[in-house]
This record gives structure tokens, sequence and C-alpha cells, in this order.
């Protein structure tokens, strides 16, 4: 088990410096040029090409992808933004903290919302309540993110004024994004748990459980939803992806200072080093995710448990 | 062994008739069965596959999918108290405490998420004042009783054969001491070997802890070894019901004596098997009159319409044919 994680995280390393690679080469490709950017409009052409050999970019690729990986990988040191002239990586750390905790409240708010519904619809498959919870389902999964977070401020700051519109602040001021981002997942959950819901609760191990004389709240949380969960844990991952990239839209909207609104800067501005930091960073906060998600998995489901034990035994021998 | 000591009996159906409903489509799956069970003694249903046996065990314990099975009419008189009418709270004290069911598939009928012995312990916890240590203990010696060491308490279903599983859900059945059992074809799912043990094992357990059985199957040897009654269902209804040795020595009705002649014979050198011509009736659309005639070689105009009677042949001896006598006549020649 611990043999099959330590491999896991290993794997990362070469997966990251390709996210590394792809991201640097991508930026040089694309059209714009970082020094044109900065100087003023009525620069001459030696004011520029100074500065393209201030930021280093008169140099050949091969020479500035040396440098970018090795002084990213070896010295982890990300630079400076071209822009503000700032340490990156004292910039980016309170914008990490941010986007990590709208990105959980928006898992969680995604999926205890989307388990209850999914179980509400299945316990009462055919009868009204199904119905509702799945039009809600189809709604959340219908909705562009943004539209739901316009619609929200609509509703929640300018109408009702509780809550506020934009900003940072207390946690008042993740409620409306994390739900704008976690729309979709609990969509997708509800969806995804009522139709495994509906598988476990034909089994005949369910129904072994009731002949025990279980209650039907034991039957349906200790039996059934345990196992409804294993199918729902694949899509997590994916969930995580959506995300995140739901998140750099919302923090626009709500002008929450994350790393998607960082990163949209970043990119507007051809700020390399932002770009490529904020990328990188993503690419591993998403790694770990999917190994967690593969930890719930073996975790839940003894089975699977079993088979990373049973991997590590042959390697072993 | 004999029928004569009839106290008030200790499980009672009564014109049970169940129906499935699958979109417009209604399916009868069981229509007016009735029998009784004195303490201790075991009934065998014996019937084909789709013949409505499992659909009359899950209903003594209320255990039908309420989305598409209606109970329509009927008693199930457990010691003079309806458990139609009791309410779900009720029904639930009575569920894997007085009567407890095995199931057909073992493969799937333990929960593939929980360790084994918690998956007893719940149920003893569940009907006893027993603390949770206590319940264990508990738990650890039932699967003692059924051959399983108690070390593999804490072990999770995929690390079981098939034999085992089904011990462990006859161990779970067994925990609280029902005093009826309903096995579901507990030995279809397991191979010969593992069959013999298992109701050997259900045999010996019966007797030490004086519990009554049903027993679901389509086996007429494990009838033939562990029943004293038996009840032979076709299309959802009882056609002859009769100590074993009545339905053995005498088989009445012709679809008993068709399910006989369809055994191979040891003492004769036998090329082919009798099988009985056609198929089981749609039950959706169910025939007029009695359900068998349309296979019956003994049908008459009187088979075609109305319901058939129940004809009572020898003491307790029950069976639904007004052909009996040809039939009989038939056998003896």
């Amino acid at each position: 088990m611990l043999k099959y994680f330590a491999k896991r995280i290993l794997w990362m390393i070469p997966i990251v410096i390709c996210v590394a690679l792809l991201i640097f080469s991508l930026m040089r490709l694309i059209p714009g040029d970082p020094a044109r950017m900065l100087v003023s409009r009525d620069a001459t052409e030696e004011e520029y090409l100074n500065k393209r050999v201030e930021l280093g970019l008169d140099e050949p690729f091969l020479t500035q992808l040396g440098k970018f990986l090795t002084d990213t990988f070896l010295h982890f040191d990300f630079g400076k933004s071209y822009m503000t002239k700032t340490s990156i990586s004292r910039d980016i750390g309170p914008r990490m903290v941010r986007t990590m905790e709208l990105g959980l409240l928006a898992a969680a708010f995604a999926m205890i919302t989307g388990i209850l519904l999914g179980i509400t619809a299945a316990t009462h498959v055919k009868k009204w309540q199904d119905s509702l919870c799945m039009i809600i389902a189809l709604v959340g999964i219908s909705m562009p993110a943004f539209w739901a977070a316009l619609l929200l401020i609509m509703l929640f700051s300018v109408k009702l004024q509780l809550l506020p519109p934009s900003g940072i602040g207390g946690i008042q001021y993740y409620i409306l994004p994390a739900i704008s981002v976690g729309l979709y997942g609990t969509a997708t959950f509800a969806r995804q748990i009522r139709s495994s819901m509906l598988d476990v609760i034909g089994s005949d191990y369910v129904t072994t459980a009731r002949s025990k004389g279980l209650t039907e709240r034991e039957v349906i949380y200790k039996h059934a939803l345990p196992n409804a969960l294993i199918p729902t844990i694949t899509i997590i991952g994916g969930f995580l992806g959506q995300m995140f990239g739901g998140s750099i839209v919302i923090e626009t909207i709500f002008s929450i200072p994350g790393m998607g609104l960082y990163l949209i800067t970043g990119i507007n501005n051809r700020d390399y080093p932002v770009v490529q930091t904020c990328v990188i960073l993503l690419s591993i906060i998403f790694c770990i995710a999917m190994l967690l998600v593969d930890l719930a998995y073996a975790m839940v489901d003894p089975r699977i448990k079993a088979r990373y034990a049973s991997s590590k035994v042959k390697r072993n021998k | 062994m004999n029928s004569k000591d009839q106290s008030a009996p200790f499980l009672e159906v009564k014109d049970l008739e169940v129906f499935y409903s699958a979109g417009k489509q209604k399916v009868q799956a069981v229509n007016g069965v009735s029998f009784s069970l004195q303490k201790g003694r075991s009934l065998g249903l014996v019937g084909e596959t789709g013949a409505g046996k499992t659909t009359i065990a899950k209903a003594i314990l209320r255990i039908l999918p309420h989305a598409s099975a209606t109970v329509k009419n009927g008693q199930i008189l457990l010691n003079g108290t309806n458990l139609l009418s009791l309410s779900e709270e009720r029904m639930r004290d009575i569920r894997g405490n007085e009567i407890a069911m095995i199931f057909q598939d073992p493969m799937t009928a333990l929960n593939p998420i929980l360790r084994v012995g918690n998956q007893i312990t719940e149920a003893i916890l569940h009907h006893s004042s027993m603390t949770k240590a206590e319940a264990e203990k508990h738990a650890m010696e039932m699967l003692e009783m059924v051959g399983i060491p108690a070390e593999r308490f804490g072990e999770y279903p995929h690390q079981f054969s098939g034999g085992m599983k089904q011990r462990v859900v006859i161990a779970i059945a067994l925990a609280c001491n029902p005093a009826l059992l309903l096995a579901d074809e507990p030995t279809t799912a397991l191979d010969v070997t593992i069959q013999a043990q298992v109701l050997h094992m259900i045999a010996g357990l019966k007797e030490k802890l004086g519990t009554s059985m049903i027993l679901i199957t389509h086996d007429m040897g494990v009838v033939a070894s562990s029943c004293d009654d038996v009840a032979i269902v076709y299309a959802g209804q009882i056609v002859e019901y009769g100590t074993l040795e009545q339905i053995f020595d005498h088989p009445s009705h012709p679809y008993t004596r068709g399910l006989f002649n369809a055994i191979p014979s040891m003492n004769i050198d036998q090329e082919y098997l009798e099988p009985i011509d056609g198929l089981p009736p749609d039950p959706t659309h169910l025939p007029e009159g009695c359900y068998f005639s349309p296979r019956c070689k003994y049908a008459a105009e009187a088979c075609k319409t109305g319901n058939m009677p129940v004809i009572t042949t020898a003491d307790g001896h029950l069976c639904r044919c007004c052909q009996y006598n040809l039939v009989a006549k038939d056998e003896k020649k």
C-alpha cells in the first residue's frame, strides 16, 4: 500500500516536468511579446531591445528553457513578475490559499448537496421528490457557472442584500463563489448518486440488510450509500479539474484575488513567469487531488485495497 | 412425523395474492396460496423458476420491493398475529429475530465493503440488549458454529469462497435464534459437495435450535433429505400439498407426476427423460381455469373454466386437480 503510493508520488515528478515543458513552449509560441507590452507605445527600437535583454528573451529558446527548468526545479525559484517586478513565490502564497479555500468550500458544498439530492431522488424514485431533485440537477448541469454567479449576485447581494457581491474578507465572501463553482458538481453528483443508489438498492445485500430488521436509515446510510459512493469517487477527480477551471472565471466575477485572477492577468500581460508558475502549481495540486481520490477508493472499497496490497506482495517476491 | 398433533399452527398463510406491476402489465406472481407449518417442522416449496416461491418467502418477511410489488389479499399468521397488518416498526423487530432468511446467491448476499463479522454483529445488536463486545463474541460463536474459524471475523466477503459465504449468510440468519427460517434455494449456487455440507449443517442447526423452516428449492433430492412436508408450486398456486411420504409415494397432481418423471431413474437404463411438454404460463396472461391445463394430458372440458377446486385426497393431502382419479388410476397401471 505505502509502496504503491510512494511510487505514485514519484510518478508526479515526470508529469510536472512535462507540464512545465509544455507551458513554457506554448507561452513562447502564442503571439504577443512581453517586452513590447512593457515598453511605452512610442518607445524606440533600442529601448525595446534593451527590455528584451533585461528579461532574457534575446537568448536562444533552449538556453531560456534550461535556465527556467534549473531555476524552478533545482532552486525552487519562480522568478519575478515582468509587470510588477515582485517575487512570484511571495505573491502567489496568499492567492493559492484563497483559491484552495474556495475550491474546498465548493467541493464540500457540491458533495453534501449532491449526495443529499441523489439519495432523496433514489429513495423516492418515480415520486415528485425524485422529479424535483432531477430538475434541480438538470438546471445545475445546464447552467454555466458565470451565469449562475451573476444570478446569485442579483438575488442575494442586490435584491436581498444578504451577502457581499465581491471582494474578500470573512467566510460570507466565499459563500456565493463557492455555490457558483460547486453547482455543476452538485448536479453531476446528484445524478451519479441517484443512478448508483438505484443499482445498489436493488441488490441482494441490501435485501439481506433489510431482512436483518435494520431500520431504513441504517439500510440506506450504512449499507447502500458507501457502495453507491464507489463509482461516484471516480467522477470527483474530473470534477476537481472542472472546478479549478471554473474558479478562474468565478474569481474574475467576484474579484477574488486568487490564483485564477492572477493567471488571467498573467496571460493577458504575457507575463511568462506568472503563467508558468500558476500552471505548474495547479498541475501539482491536481496530481495530489487525483492521488487522494485513489486513496479514498482504497479506503471505501476493501477489494481495491487488497489489490494494492497484493501487488506489493508480488513485487517483494 | 404425523400431522395428528394439531395444535394452533405456528405459521399459517391464507389466500396470499401478490402481483408485480411492470409498466402497464400486471404480473400475477402468487395467486391464492394457503398453507400452514407446525413448530419445528420443515416445509419444502418446490416449483420451477418463476413459480412464485421466492415471492411467497419475501411476502412473509415483508421485504418485497415496495415500488413494484403489491400484496393484494391474504393473511400471514405467525402465532396468530397477522404479519401483514403489523406496523413497519413492529415488523422490523420480527425480521431477523423471529423470522430470518437465507438467500439464494451467497456471492451477492453479503455487503462487499463491510467485514463479515460486523454483518453478523449488526443483526444481533439490533435484536438483543447485548453490548457491542458481547454481540461480537456471539457473532464469533456463530461463525464457529457454521464451521468458520473465529479469526476470520474481521475479513471481507471477497476473501471467502462461495460455500464459505453461504455459511456466513446462514450465520447471519441464525444469529438471533429465529423461530422460522426461510431458506431460499440455499444450495443452488453451490457445487454438489458443498451443497451436501450446507444442507447437513442447516439440518443440524435446525435440530439444535428447534427452528421451523421453509425450504425453497427445485431439487427433489434436497426436499427428500430435509423436509417433512412438501408443497408443489405452479404459476403462483400450490397445486399439491402433503407430507413427504404422501407426495413422494402418491403424487396426485399431473404436474407433480411430471416432475418426478423428469428425474432420471437409477434402476432402469433410460435413454431419454420424460419432460413436461410446453412452458410455464405467462404470469401476465394466466390461462382460464386450471393454470396447468394447457400442458396437462388429462385436461378435460371442466379444467378449462372456473376455479380449480382443492381436493383433499388422503389425510391432509391436498391436490388442486379435478382429474386426480384418472391420474391415480394411471399410477396403478
